[in-house]
């Protein structure tokens, strides 16, 4: 497509240069009608079709800029898809449209371009979502490390499901997924080059299959979040503040892989602020507990899912250590580093 | 004062071993623990091998507090503030202790 | 394989909890001045299983709380100087000098990186030869010796581009200075695990002769801190009620000897020379730093990159000192959970994970 291999300032200008970038290579890598009607709006009419009384919409958006772009387990262009799907999973709806926002380094290999956007055409196929409009943009040298991605999502949420983050009562049952701190401890290796012999993979996975499991399961759940920048102990302060409630969580049963908490003893960090990609936390009535941690369990994504906690009166988050002491979690304050002392 | 990891050491050439966290391998710089061995358990800071593990301590110290362990049955603790109570799944009573 | 959760079993700890409140019958306080014993202590809640009149302070540990204004101005003035490279510990990114930090000279344009080991600066040096790379060496004596291996490795490999700020830390006289404090309200000290691997268990013996003071080498897993302290008080007990002297014990026998690692003290030895050292908000303590000995004084950055540092801030409130000497806690000052907090701290207490104030704000309240 372009001789030296590489996006220029050109591309992004509105003229030749962009229509075919956006024609030749950007549209068929992400190809789906709506897409290619290629229009100043995408036109969507199954979304309206499936709608029932009751249901909502649900909308979301969010913007991408992890550095390395590639790291072991996914690419910035997985991460897009996965970030924006679980946003709208964790509302209880069913993904529908993305759109793709992308803004280019001027002096990024075609190539890697190539490999993001495919990323993103098989990652929103494996997950049922397309992408139906988008944007694209080159910006001058220095500073965004390549490119940087938004995206936003629409998804319809069934009338039955309502889940928020205001929801926990006191008495709940606090359940997650699977394994803690995967993601950024990959992230951090990959980054921070820390010559690991054995590889780290993120664990970045669209969450709504897992998430329509649960809800059949558990039906009366009352609040899932995915725990992202900040990690488990950043997510549930924010469900203990904004439903007014204590969770109490047990150490010894937040299931940590083993090479993470080697790299994490390592370098002085605490998995319960490192972030997720692919895990969900849902809080759930006592009497649907077991049933959505089978349903979890039962589902590739849930293998190692696990009771952690439970909601209480009260405020804030408190850990019972493997000792048996007990110390609050407190919101993670600015980013962790790593430390010697 | 500093983070250091104990591991095992799998391979040693010069200053230089592979050592096992548990789960992940590094390398060390072995040059302040200049009697550490193939098998050795070392203590690593700053990427440096800063100690051999005295093993016969380490099981003498494991052994005290497998004992004590034994010998408490697991009673609770008397006096002080009462800490959390395990949350295991389907005790209802659990977590009402909140601090 | 050492099983790491052996040394975390619930019913030892409950086992040595209640051990630990059959000895502390009276109120009791004990002084650790080891930043990762505090983060230890907070991090597997074992304040919340001690009885409440047993007192843990947190003493001066924090290599990065003790580094005076003067210092960290001196490593943020090298970083602003053009094709300079400052590497450093994670650990120094955002403690506050008198008007920035490492973090916010970062964000500014100055290039600052942080690494895992001391080694890591020689390789940035050998692929940037153009560039003076200039490492910043706080910490104590778990940590100097590794600094010490990076200089002589530099000589070793011709790197002519690698240099050091010197600001490192030795603990056995701020031990003793505050053993020494006139009205001193402290009790035992639960002596550091890994400065103890390096200088030996024996190095306390003066301070506990000298000065009568109980002292115990503790670990760092939950059981050892509790046993440590079990053993602490056992001797405070005999030393109070029995008029038994004070004596140095060792808890962490399976990683400290009574003479410490001979090979890294003679590293330590080769390439740096005791000094007179100022602490942050305590002042100069005699013999309690490190600088270059003639053989390395090549290394030396403060006489290869010449900077103005700009003359330190006035008073800001912070009562770091009196925190970090045991005589005033967190809670005392007027600052804390205020004006000062880990989101916008005034002191180094409270920029450090470790230090006390954070710990407390974190943890205690």
């Amino acid at each position: 497509m372009e001789k030296s291999g590489k996006i220029r300032l050109a591309h992004g200008s509105g003229g030749a240069l962009m229509h075919e970038l956006i024609e030749e290579f950007i549209v068929p890598r992400l190809a789906n009608p709506a897409l290619l009607g290629l229009d100043d709006a995408a036109e969507l009419e199954d979304v309206l079709d499936d709608a029932r009384p009751g249901d909502r919409l649900a909308f979301t958006t969010d913007s991408y800029v992890v550095q390395p772009l590639f790291f072991p387990g996914g690419d910035i262009g997985k991460l897009s898809v996965c970030g924006t799907v679980n946003d709208l999973a964790m509302k209880g709806a069913r993904p529908a449209y993305l759109t793709l926002g992308l803004i280019i380094e001027e002096g990024l290999a075609v190539a890697d371009l190539a490999r993001v956007l495919d990323s993103v055409a098989s990652t929103g196929a494996s997950c049922g979502v397309c992408v139906v409009a988008g944007d694209t943009k080159v910006v001058e040298r220095g500073g965004i490390g390549g490119v940087v991605i938004n995206t936003a999502g629409v998804g319809l949420i069934p009338a039955a499901t309502r889940v928020s983050g205001a929801s926990a009562e006191p008495g709940d049952v606090v359940l997650i997924s699977g394994t803690i701190g995967d993601h950024e401890t990959a992230i951090l290796v990959a980054r921070e080059g820390l010559k690991l012999e054995q590889t780290i993979e993120s664990d970045c996975a669209p969450l709504n299959g897992l998430v329509s499991a649960v809800v059949e399961a558990a039906p009366g759940v009352h609040v899932m979040r995915d725990p992202t920048r900040g990690g488990l102990g950043t997510t549930l302060n924010e469900i203990a503040s904004r439903s007014g409630v204590g969770i109490c969580i047990d150490e010894s049963s937040l299931p940590v892989d083993e090479r993470v908490r080697s790299v994490c003893e390592i370098l002085g960090f605490d998995p319960i602020y490192m972030a997720n990609e692919g895990k969900m936390i849902a809080v759930v009535p006592e009497k649907e507990a077991a049933a959505a941690l089978d349903a979890m369990r039962t589902h590739s994504l849930g293998r190692n899912a696990a009771v952690i906690g439970r909601v209480i009166e009260g405020k804030g988050v408190t850990l019972r250590t493997s000792v048996g002491g007990a110390r609050p979690v407190v919101m993670l304050e600015g980013v962790q580093l790593p430390r010697i002392c | 004062m500093c983070l250091a990891v104990p591991g095992r050491i799998i391979e040693l050439e010069g200053d230089t071993a592979r050592v096992d966290f548990g789960g992940v391998t590094r390398e060390a710089n072995v040059s302040l623990v200049p009697e550490a061995a193939v098998d050795s358990y070392v203590l690593v800071h700053a990427g440096f091998a800063i100690q051999v593990l005295n093993e016969e301590e380490a099981e003498e110290t494991l052994s005290l507090f497998r004992q004590m362990a034994e010998a408490a049955g697991g009673r609770p603790g008397v006096g002080g503030p009462p800490p959390e109570r395990g949350v295991a799944f389907g005790d209802p009573d659990d977590g009402r202790n909140e601090r | 394989m050492i099983d790491l959760e052996a040394f975390r079993s619930e019913p030892a700890a409950r086992a040595l909890v209640s051990r630990i409140e059959l000895l502390a019958a009276e109120p009791v306080s004990l002084m650790e001045v080891c930043g990762t014993h505090t983060v230890a202590i907070s991090r597997f809640g074992l304040r919340s299983m001690l009885p409440p009149h047993l007192r843990l302070l947190s003493g001066p540990g924090c290599p990065v709380c003790v580094t005076p204004l003067s210092e960290i101005d001196h490593a943020i003035a090298v970083a602003r100087e053009p094709g300079v490279v400052v590497t450093t510990f994670g650990d120094m990114m955002r403690v506050p000098g008198s008007s920035s930090s490492l973090e916010a000279e970062r964000a500014e344009g100055a290039d600052v990186r942080i690494v895992y080991s001391p080694l890591e600066s020689l390789d940035v040096a050998e692929s940037e030869p153009d560039s003076e790379v200039v490492f910043i060496g706080v910490g104590f004596e778990t940590t100097s010796p590794t600094i010490a291996a990076s200089v002589v490795e530099a000589k070793r490999r011709g790197i002519r581009n690698y240099s050091v700020l010197p600001f490192f830390k030795t603990v056995p006289n701020a031990l003793d200075m505050l053993a020494a404090l006139p009205g001193r309200a402290l009790d035992g000290f639960i002596c550091p695990g890994h400065a103890s691997v390096i200088i030996g268990a024996g190095a306390y013996e003066p301070i506990a002769r000298e000065r009568n003071m109980p002292c115990v080498v503790v670990g760092f897993e939950p059981l050892d801190i509790l046993a440590g302290v079990a053993m602490l008080l056992d001797q405070v007990k005999a030393v109070r009620n029995e008029g038994a002297s004070a004596r140095v014990e060792n808890q962490y026998a399976r990683a400290v000897t009574r003479e410490g690692n001979t090979a890294a003290q003679a590293l330590l030895a080769d390439v740096f020379v005791e000094c007179d050292s100022e602490w942050r908000e305590i002042g100069v303590i005699p013999s309690s730093g490190l600088a270059f000995s003639d053989r390395y004084a090549e290394f030396d950055a403060r006489k290869r990159i010449e900077v103005e540092a700009p003359a330190p801030a006035g008073a800001s409130g912070c009562i770091c000192g009196e925190i970090m000497l045991g005589l005033k806690l967190p809670t005392d000052c007027p600052l804390f959970a205020g004006r000062c907090t880990p989101r916008d701290p005034v002191g180094p207490c409270m920029v450090s994970t470790e230090g006390s104030c954070a710990a407390f704000y974190k943890y205690e309240r």
